[in-house]
């Protein structure tokens, strides 16, 4: 059997949850993103050889379609105010049926699909701007809000943030890191804050480990984020304090 | 001098455990991939000082491990590449030494002399 079969039998991959909080309030959870995990004691254990394995198989669909399922059925038992899953940009082209994939886990697991957001992992580019546009109007159809994931690097630049208008930004660690001693990554931040502004997105920033990046992506105008200074990645989060106006507004669908 | 840090690919699982408990106990840190995009995805992510790989890593198609050797030259990576190979085609085998390989052994091997040939190619010793 290869490992693309063993990875996909039911509870081989483990899925953990990172909080996603409000800055201006920190016992505050926004939210939680799923993070996928393989095998462990497996060098699958690394989600970036786990993913490159899955890329160069081309199999990101079917292994993308069981990380969310199990994510969804997880996070329907934790009251997450929002769920954050990662979603390949080929899944999205390929797999003409994610939409409705989506919406059913959702409806077997009891999950609000308001409270799901699609966050696009761009690795490559995508091979069509039409389709993308298509399938992420079909994910939106369903309730679920998108995501554009690494935002400032690679393929996750202005051109996929014009072409994806997602809901939320979520800028890349490498600007946040040492951002608190580095005026140019300060003002990265801050014309991603501006741009997410204009554009009604909200905009989270990844990566927070240090107090003093913290203050300074708060002066910088993002006023969420996640990073291991915030919460590690939990195999259960405890979201049981959450704020109903929270749960409203995230009912709303406003970021 | 630090501890070498060896690929091996190979797709028989009984060499793959006889090599990295043997390698390992030469004093090498030792991953094994048993497919060609598992080892793929262990170079993307991993340093290798080498790789020690089977040329026929499927039963059926047989020339995947020229792709391994493809996959670490076209990236310029800095990885040995030892060929411990049974396969006996002489067109793949051109193709292998084409491409570039650092050390070419045939199966069956001596293990102490699969050693002595990683920690040449690596530098480690002359």
């Amino acid at each position: 059997m290869s490992a693309i079969e063993t990875l996909l039998k039911p509870g081989t991959l483990n899925v953990v949850f990172q909080p996603i909080l409000e800055l201006d309030d920190m016992r505050r959870p926004w939210g939680a993103e799923a993070l996928t995990r393989g095998p462990h004691g497996t060098h699958f254990e690394s989600a970036p050889v786990l993913f490159d394995y899955v890329r160069f198989k081309h199999e990101e669909v079917r292994v993308d379609r069981r990380c969310i399922d199990t994510a969804i059925a997880r996070a329907a038992q934790m009251q997450v105010p929002r769920l954050s899953v990662n979603v390949h940009s080929a899944t999205i082209e390929r797999d003409t049926t994610f939409a409705a994939f989506l919406e059913a886990s959702c409806r077997a697991h009891l999950f609000d699909p308001r409270k799901l957001i699609v966050e696009l992992v761009e690795q490559s580019a995508y091979w069509s701007r039409t389709r993308l546009i298509g399938a992420l109007e079909g994910i939106r159809s369903i309730g679920a809000s998108i995501a554009l994931d690494d935002v400032g690097l690679g393929h996750s630049n202005f051109g996929m943030i014009l072409d994806v208008r997602a809901d939320v930004l979520k800028v890349d660690r490498y600007f946040v890191d040492g951002c608190a001693i580095d005026p140019q990554r300060r003002a990265v931040l801050r014309a991603i804050a501006a741009v997410a502004n204009e554009a009604g997105s909200a905009v989270i920033a990844e990566g927070i480990e240090r107090e003093e990046d913290l203050a300074t992506v708060r002066e910088a105008g993002i006023h969420i984020g996640q990073g291991y200074l915030l919460g590690c990645p939990s195999t259960h989060l405890d979201f049981t304090e959450v704020d109903r106006k929270e749960e409203a507004a995230c009912s709303e669908r406003r970021f | 001098m630090q501890t070498k840090h060896i690929l091996v690919v190979d797709d028989e699982e009984p060499l793959r455990f006889a090599l990295r408990e043997f390698l390992t106990n030469a004093g090498f840190e030792v991953e094994c991939a048993e497919e060609l995009e598992e080892a793929q995805a262990l170079l993307s992510n991993r340093h290798f000082d080498a790789v020690v790989v089977d040329l026929k890593l499927t039963p059926i198609q047989g020339a995947e491990g020229l792709q391994v050797i493809t996959f670490i030259r076209e990236r310029a990576l800095p990885t040995r590449i030892v060929v411990l190979t049974a396969a006996d085609n002489p067109a793949i085998m051109r193709e292998a030494l084409r491409l570039g390989v650092d050390a070419f052994m045939q199966k069956p091997a001596r293990l102490a002399l699969l050693a002595k040939t990683i920690r040449q190619v690596t530098g480690e010793t002359p």
